[in-house]
């Protein structure tokens, strides 16, 4: 039995180094050979005879030690080098502490080719030597079509800048020269017919089919103010764009006299501005132009007629490349942002925590950087922030914010004690100073507990060492907050200044609208009551200065007016008897008031009445104050009635 | 003169009185505001450095020393809850986050506190909040002053329905039937926020009282190593 499985033993083992020795020999020529390899790329697979393309060959596998690749089998063409660029990236995996770092080297070369003969344009082989070690590929081909030559129309595209940096801003040019009519009708004619419109097709003046990775800023504003309301001017239809009724919408473009190979054209050009926010290379164009231009003009008739031309012109595009910043000072905290003002925070969940427990640790990176180039900071790279802590760089999560990313970390302190969390130090590319920019977030300080010991319960059910149970699972209170507040005496019952307004104002107001209408009658009561009591002495004072017949006359009515409410001036005698004896006055103190009152009326009249103005006076005062003791006795109520 | 002179005196006399009074009590009051200050930097430096559970006891009743001193706010209960969970007087924990939680509302801290408190009492791994607590959420998530002024409002919306109504039915004789349905709609909308909220704050004055008197006269101990005493 013994034997048996000793041998058995045996063939396993040879087995298992047989399959590593057969692993070895497939997997070393592979490692040999494709150590270095280039792989290489055109911007255009067709392009027209005159434009250019732009060549991209990378070199994967090495960065540095690398030649210039031969171009000899290439057909005739300008080549020309437009820079490299090292596209090395490394990147670190911990899984359970073992740390694994895969580290990419490249490096990619830009050429700009412009095929010299018309048909099929081929590099041949391209030849690269890499640390003395020559890599090949067989090459591509690009088919490069012919266009029938004429100097009636120029177009042309061109950029600000060839290449740009991530959030650079860059314009591309779009200029259609066109020949003037000749003298004397080129001064006051532009050689494009208000009725007769070519048309102008370009991919890149389309809103909607601009470039991924690309910005078009304001360009639907450029062109509607360009639209031609009238349609009176020169001026030209763009791709198709058309109004709400589907008609063609044109366009007057801005316009200036230039002069190209000793010959007069007028130039109508358009600037469009972008930003890219991604790397990568952007074609503008090519453009077409398609219709008539007035090329002479003819005297038919002693009139002059403008003789027009169709004409089919095609300009070439432009290729704007969009890079990364230089290679030169990159420091190794740089994480492919580039823009102005980056500003990075940090901080943890809590700051009170035991040894080993995870944290979760806030990054925010803000400004105004580029967020599409934005990679997810390496943590585990910087040495000082792992003495203290394990971060869990393979489990981040990055949300995009305004102006932003958020990453979230995994932490755990590894040791106990009062720790400080390092400063993460984060590297972008500073557009404005043109040059790489370090920025730090603030250390957080973190206070990690030893942890407790658990003891094995269910092995001493009564506890006997004192030691207490602890399930690790329990939640634990948030931390404890410092604020300075916390030696304030706050209320549970909102301030009076606030309450009490809110409590009282609405029913006293409700309360004052109730008796508003009560009040005012009370008052104006009270106001009768006492005109009504002071009739009497305002009368008999009236009597007492009273001069003539009249003056008197108009004491005792205004006592009647008074004392009885009523309008004693318009009153007669017989209608006042029968007043004052529903009042409450006697029949006869009643009849001899307004026998008074009548003779009172007679004497005004009469002349020589102001020598018994004294006997009238006395007799107006005894009546009235009969009068008025007759109505004071009366019952009021029925005063009231009356 | 000798009488003016004698009255003048007397003013200055009772004037400087007036002042040193002042003065003593403002004295008193900044002396007491330094004190405090120290018992809450104590505290807290009591909480960072604790390691057991009788240091963390030891921070609840200089917490504790605070409320009794008539300070009183969120978040010095909320450091007290923590200290006593921690500590392991769990139902006083209980009472110091709830008390905390009628001052500033509920907030994220006052919850895990909470959580962690029953946690911790009922021995088990991991707990839920009671159904009530989702279902009245203007009661905990409100602080008890600001629910007092949304019953205030309310109550002045009513009132302001009942002013609508009455100059509504005094001008009977003009087309105001707009006015009688917002005078309706601040009625019935003012009655109800008063009902809900004047409830819930008179509810919470109730439980500050009960929560006051407990805490004032409890004695914090480790619940847990009292148990495991019982139990022996």
């Amino acid at each position: 039995m013994y034997e048996y499985v000793y041998e058995y033993e045996k063939i396993q083992t040879m087995f298992k180094r047989l399959t590593y020795i057969s692993a070895l020999l497939t997997l070393l020529p592979a490692a040999l050979l494709g150590a270095v390899s280039l792989d290489v790329k055109c911007s255009r697979s067709t392009v027209f005879h005159g434009e250019s393309f732009n060549l991209t060959l990378s070199v994967q596998g090495a960065d540095s030690d690398i030649e210039q690749p031969d171009f000899a089998g290439s057909s005739p063409a300008e080549i020309q080098f437009l820079g490299s660029y090292s596209s090395s990236r490394s990147s670190v995996r911990i899984i359970n502490g073992r740390v694994t770092r895969n580290i990419f080297r490249g490096r990619q070369y830009s050429y700009s080719i412009k095929p010299v003969n018309k048909g099929v344009y081929k590099t041949g082989s391209i030849a690269i030597k890499v640390k003395g070690e020559v890599v090949r590929h067989a090459g591509i081909s690009v088919q490069v079509t012919g266009v029938e030559q004429q100097e009636n129309v120029i177009i042309s595209v061109q950029s600000s800048s060839k290449s740009v940096l991530v959030e650079e801003p860059f314009s591309i040019t779009l200029s259609i020269a066109v020949k003037d009519l000749p003298d004397p009708y080129r001064k006051s004619n532009e050689p494009v017919h208000p009725d007769n419109k070519p048309k102008i097709t370009a991919d890149f003046l389309n809103q909607n089919k601009v470039a991924n990775g690309l910005k078009q800023i304001e360009f639907g504003t450029i062109l509607n103010k360009l639209i031609d309301q009238g349609g009176r001017k020169s001026s030209f239809y763009i791709n198709n764009h058309s109004d709400g009724w589907n008609r063609p919408v044109a366009f007057r473009l801005p316009c200036k006299q230039r002069i190209i190979n000793g010959k007069s054209y007028r130039e109508y050009s358009i600037r469009l501005n972008y930003i890219a926010t991604s790397e990568g290379e952007y074609t503008f164009g090519p453009v077409t132009f398609k219709g008539p231009i007035m090329s002479n003009v003819k005297i038919r008739a002693n009139r002059p007629e403008a003789v027009f031309k169709n004409i089919y012109a095609i300009g070439a595009a432009e290729t704007v490349r969009v890079i990364p910043p230089p290679d030169k000072g990159r420091p190794e905290n740089f994480i492919g942002c580039v823009g102005k003002n980056m500003q990075a925070s940090a901080e943890m969940d809590t700051t009170i925590c035991k040894e080993g427990d995870p944290l979760t640790l806030t990054l925010e990176i803000t400004g105004e950087v580029s967020i599409a180039n934005m990679r997810t900071p390496t943590l585990g790279l910087q040495p000082e922030l792992t003495r203290d802590f394990r971060i869990y760089d393979e489990n981040v999560k990055a949300e995009t914010l305004k102006n932003g990313k958020r990453f979230t970390y995994r932490v755990r302190p590894t040791k106990a004690g009062t720790l400080e969390f390092p400063p993460v130090i984060i590297s972008y590319y500073n557009t404005d100073l043109m040059t790489y920019k370090t920025t730090a977030t603030d250390p957080i300080p973190i206070q990690a507990h030893s942890t407790t010991q658990i003891a094995a319960v269910d092995n001493q059910p009564n506890g006997s060492n004192g030691t207490i149970e602890i399930r690790k699972t329990q939640p634990y209170p948030s931390g404890i907050t410092l604020i300075p507040e916390g030696t304030q005496k706050h209320s549970l019952i909102p301030c009076i200044k606030i309450s009490l307004p809110l409590l009282l104002g609405m029913p006293l107001l409700v309360l004052l609208t109730i008796l508003f209408k009560p009040l005012r009658n009370l008052a104006k009561r009270a106001k009768s009551n006492r005109i009504r009591s002071g009739a009497l002495a305002t009368a008999l004072r009236l009597i007492n200065r009273a001069t003539s017949v009249d003056a008197l006359s108009h004491s005792v009515r205004i006592y009647l007016t008074n004392r009885l409410d009523l309008p004693g001036h318009s009153l007669t005698g017989r209608e006042l008897e029968n007043i004052l004896i529903c009042k409450g006055a006697s029949k006869n103190d009643s009849c001899e008031f307004s026998n008074l009152i009548a003779r009172l009326d007679e004497t005004m009249y009469k002349p020589g009445s102001e020598n018994k103005i004294s006997v009238m006076k006395e007799q107006c005062t005894s009546a009235l104050h009969l009068i008025d003791s007759g109505l004071h006795n009366s019952n009021p109520e029925r005063e009231e009635s009356a | 003169m000798i009488l003016s002179l004698k009255y003048s005196s007397t003013y200055l006399k009772s004037s400087m009185c007036y002042a040193l009074c002042a003065l003593l009590f403002a004295l008193c009051a900044s002396a007491q505001s330094d004190v405090n200050q120290f018992v809450w930097d104590q505290a807290n430096s009591q909480m960072i450095h604790a390691s057991n559970a009788d240091d963390y006891l030891d921070a609840a009743g200089n917490y504790n020393r605070l409320l009794k001193n008539g300070v009183v706010n969120a978040p010095l209960l909320l450091n007290m809850g923590a200290a006593l969970t921690m500590g392991g007087d769990t139902g006083n924990a209980i009472a110091s986050f709830e008390r905390a939680e009628l001052y500033s509302g509920t907030t994220p801290e006052i919850k895990c506190g909470i959580i962690a408190a029953l946690a911790r009492q009922s021995k088990a791994g991991s707990i839920e909040l009671p159904w009530y607590r989702t279902a009245f959420f203007w009661h905990f998530d409100i602080s008890t002053q600001l629910r007092i002024i949304i019953a205030l409002s309310g109550w002045t919306l009513l009132w302001t329905g009942i002013l609508l109504y009455i100059i509504r039915k005094r001008n009977m004789t003009h087309p105001l039937q707009f006015l009688l349905t917002i005078s309706e709609t601040c009625m019935i909308t003012g009655a109800l926020v008063f009902m809900i909220f004047a409830a819930s704050s008179l509810f919470s004055i109730m439980q500050e009282k009960q929560l006051r008197s407990r805490l004032s006269t409890a004695k914090f101990t480790n619940s847990a190593i009292q148990e495991m005493g019982d139990n022996s």
